[in-house]
């Protein structure tokens, strides 16, 4: 059902692409679209976002089949996810590839839930490797690279140098972005206890191509993904452009000038719990829907303890993962189609049900060391319910592509760590909200 | 308690990265020597090894200014190897390099790189790296070693060589006895309950450390027997010293003189009886 062709010059892209996203994600989400391919990729702990799209031009043919069940109409997307093991498996040797390989052929087959890569080589050699897909919702992070205060333009090669002045056991870098010129530094959370190496580069703004900062301010974020994504750039000598807003708000990480393909890398920022909170907008629509969804469906139990608002829960980075698993398990969603009312409640309590239940100890303890990324990406399953009444008011999100209707994915964003009191507040509300929908 | 130094020249520069990279391969922890003529890097343990790095300033530095705290305007401070060779590991692309001794909750060797661009530019490269000065009552042990009094000194055959033999008898025993003798003779012996192997090397030649040397009889072997793990470690990572020179203590211990351009390394490890 979709069947495409990469020429020998285009196989180290996409080799180093598919490179760039196996050191980010384990799982690899494949789209097809009308105008081209995507691969996307969200780390484990939701803080990483990466998403390479291959535009029909990349390709010496690109067809997707329109008679296929899957597509019909016109925009409509495919979606897959196959393991990034699997995928690298195949493109790990990518310099041998290089040299053997006269052309590549990807497909995808539907009807067998497989997908093949068939290398063409020289001396008439064919390989052909055939893995599995499952079938997934669409991924898609809630990110507006258009509307960032900050923009850094050609930076790649510049901060690929300056990487490697920070060791690999870096975790975390802070970006402190000023008028003239652009600062890293190593972010060591116990800063002036542990003596360790502090690092501090300045850039100053010749070394970029363009230099828009239009409110100072400071960012961290993870290294080891825009390492990977600065493995791309260097080999390919892609521009790569920057654009953010402040702490908390994600990192944009763009290929935008290759006429063949794009690239957007999406970093959580770490939230400074010195700075002043951010504005909590749009971002959160969702979340308080949910909330109000859950007082309405429980509203005759008598609870007194319904938060106001579920965005104000505070979950830590490590917690985050099981939350989004949780709050899109799909069976969940499925077996009770006819109760749109008691949908929405089901998935929230559900997942933060699993979050204080079980681990609440945990999140205590951490609440008080952990700094929290706010989590960029949440996969939820809304389609079918958008005609019902308490998701009536949910604005779309803001999004740049225009054909993914199909599904609708919203950003549930807790933004700040709010005091410990208050997630030991909605503790027994989700208990007893849980216990009234059983 | 005053100290800044700057490097301007990319040899130097390269020269100094090189120095710190090796020792950091051997060395954890290591006390930096700061004086008015030279930069030594001390490792001193009682019954292990001792290590004495010297490095003569003027070679190296192009400004170069210390204020210690009275009269003997010496500096000692105890840094992490790995972490000052980290700071120092990109500087191939560095115009100048400045050192500066900074207190701001613990005292810092702040490490100013000023590395040159792609474009053109410049670009400022700042590494704060923590170290701990060390008091004046502790300063006796950092001395530099007295010598000893050798009873045979040799050139060692290429380090390379030296280093492969070692490695292989490594792995058959725990010790190694070096064996000497003012001819040229230089035996590297390992002995087992099952096996013992010798590498025997000849024509080699001896460093006259004694005037009265004729009355002795050349061919005495003298030898001392070591940990084979710390002589392997004492030889590993130095990249084509010009010359090696080994002196033997009999029964006591090995003195190692590894010597560069403008660096000398010295390595004493005690025997095991």
């Amino acid at each position: 059902m979709m069947k495409c062709f990469i020429p020998d010059t285009g196989i180290h892209a996409f080799g180093k692409a598919i490179h760039c996203l196996c050191k980010i994600g384990e799982e690899i989400f494949i789209e097809t679209r009308k105008h081209g391919l995507s691969f996307k990729t969200v780390n484990s702990a939701r803080s990483a976002y990466a998403c390479f799209e291959f535009k029909k031009s990349f390709f010496d043919s690109y067809r997707i089949g329109a008679d296929s069940s899957v597509l019909n109409g016109e925009g409509s997307i495919f979606c897959c996810k196959v393991l990034s093991k699997c995928l690298l498996l195949i493109f790990r040797a990518l310099s041998s590839l290089e040299k053997t390989v006269n052309q590549c052929q990807i497909s995808i087959d539907s009807d067998s839930s497989t997908i093949a890569v068939i290398f063409l080589c020289k001396h008439g050699i064919t390989k052909r490797h055939r893995i599995n897909y499952n079938d997934c919702e669409m991924l898609k992070a809630v990110y507006n690279k258009e509307n960032c205060f900050n923009h850094l333009g050609g930076v790649s090669s510049s901060l690929s140098e300056v990487v490697v002045n920070f060791p690999n056991s870096q975790d975390e870098v802070t970006l402190v972005a000023m008028n003239d010129k652009i600062q890293l530094k190593n972010y060591n959370e116990d800063f002036g206890d542990s003596r360790s190496i502090s690092t501090e580069i300045y850039l100053l703004s010749e070394e970029f191509d363009s230099f828009e900062i239009s409110k100072e301010t400071s960012v961290t974020f993870c290294l080891k993904e825009l390492r990977a994504l600065l493995a791309f750039t260097d080999s390919l000598d892609d521009c790569l452009n920057i654009n953010f807003n402040s702490c908390g708000s994600p990192v944009v990480f763009s290929i935008d000038d290759n006429p063949q393909y794009t690239a957007d890398v999406v970093l959580a920022s770490l939230m400074d719990n010195q700075e002043e909170e951010p504005t909590q907008q749009e971002t959160n629509i969702s979340a308080t829907i949910e909330a109000t969804s859950v007082h309405q469906t429980l509203n005759h139990d008598d609870s007194p303890y319904i938060p106001d608002n579920v965005s104000q829960i505070y979950v830590p980075l490590k917690d985050l993962e099981r939350t989004c698993v949780a709050g899109t398990n799909e069976t969940d969603l499925r077996s009770h189609q006819n109760e749109p009312h008691q949908l929405s409640y089901a998935t929230t309590s559900h997942a933060m049900d699993s979050l204080l239940l079980d681990d609440e100890k945990e999140i205590l303890t951490a609440d008080r060391e952990t700094p929290a990324f706010k989590p960029l990406v949440n996969i939820s399953n809304n389609s079918q319910y958008k005609g019902s009444s308490n998701r009536r008011s949910l604005e779309p999100v803001p999004s740049e592509f225009d054909d993914d209707k199909e599904f609708d994915c919203s950003g549930v964003v807790p933004s700040t760590p709010p005091p410990l009191k208050k997630v030991r507040d909605t503790c027994p509300v989700l208990r007893v909200s849980h216990k009234a929908y059983e | 308690m005053k100290f800044r130094a700057r490097l301007d020249d990319a040899v130097s520069i390269t020269r100094l990265s090189n120095v710190v990279a090796t020792l950091a391969k051997n060395v954890k922890v290591c006390v930096l020597r700061l004086s008015a003529g030279k930069v030594c890097f001390v490792i001193s343990g009682k019954g292990s090894i001792n290590m004495w790095c010297e490095l003569n300033q003027s070679k190296f530095f192009s400004e170069y200014r210390i204020e210690g705290r009275d009269e003997h305007n010496e500096i000692f401070l105890e840094v992490q190897m790995e972490q000052l060779a980290r700071a120092l590991r990109h500087t191939s692309t560095a115009v100048s390099v400045k050192m500066k001794l900074t207190k701001r909750n613990g005292a810092y060797l702040l490490i100013d790189i000023i590395q040159a661009t792609v474009t053109g530019g410049n670009r400022n490269v700042v590494h704060e790296v923590p170290v701990n000065i060390v008091p004046q009552r502790l300063w006796a042990d950092y001395q530099e070693p007295d010598m000893p009094d050798i009873d045979v000194s040799i050139f060692l055959p290429p380090l390379k060589q030296v280093k492969t033999i070692i490695d292989r008898m490594k792995s058959l025993d725990n010790y190694i006895t070096l064996s000497a003798n003012m001819s040229g003779e230089l035996n590297i012996r390992i002995e087992t309950s099952t096996v013992t192997a010798t590498t025997y090397f000849k024509n080699l030649t001896n460093h006259k450390f004694r005037d009265d040397d004729d009355e002795l009889d050349k061919t005495v072997m003298y030898e001392a027997r070591v940990d084979i793990k710390k002589l392997s470690h004492v030889l590993t990572g130095h990249f084509n010293p010009i010359k090696v020179i080994c002196n033997i203590v009999d029964g006591c211990g090995l003195q190692f003189f590894l010597l560069h351009q403008d660096v000398s390394l010295q390595y004493y490890i005690p025997a095991i009886s």
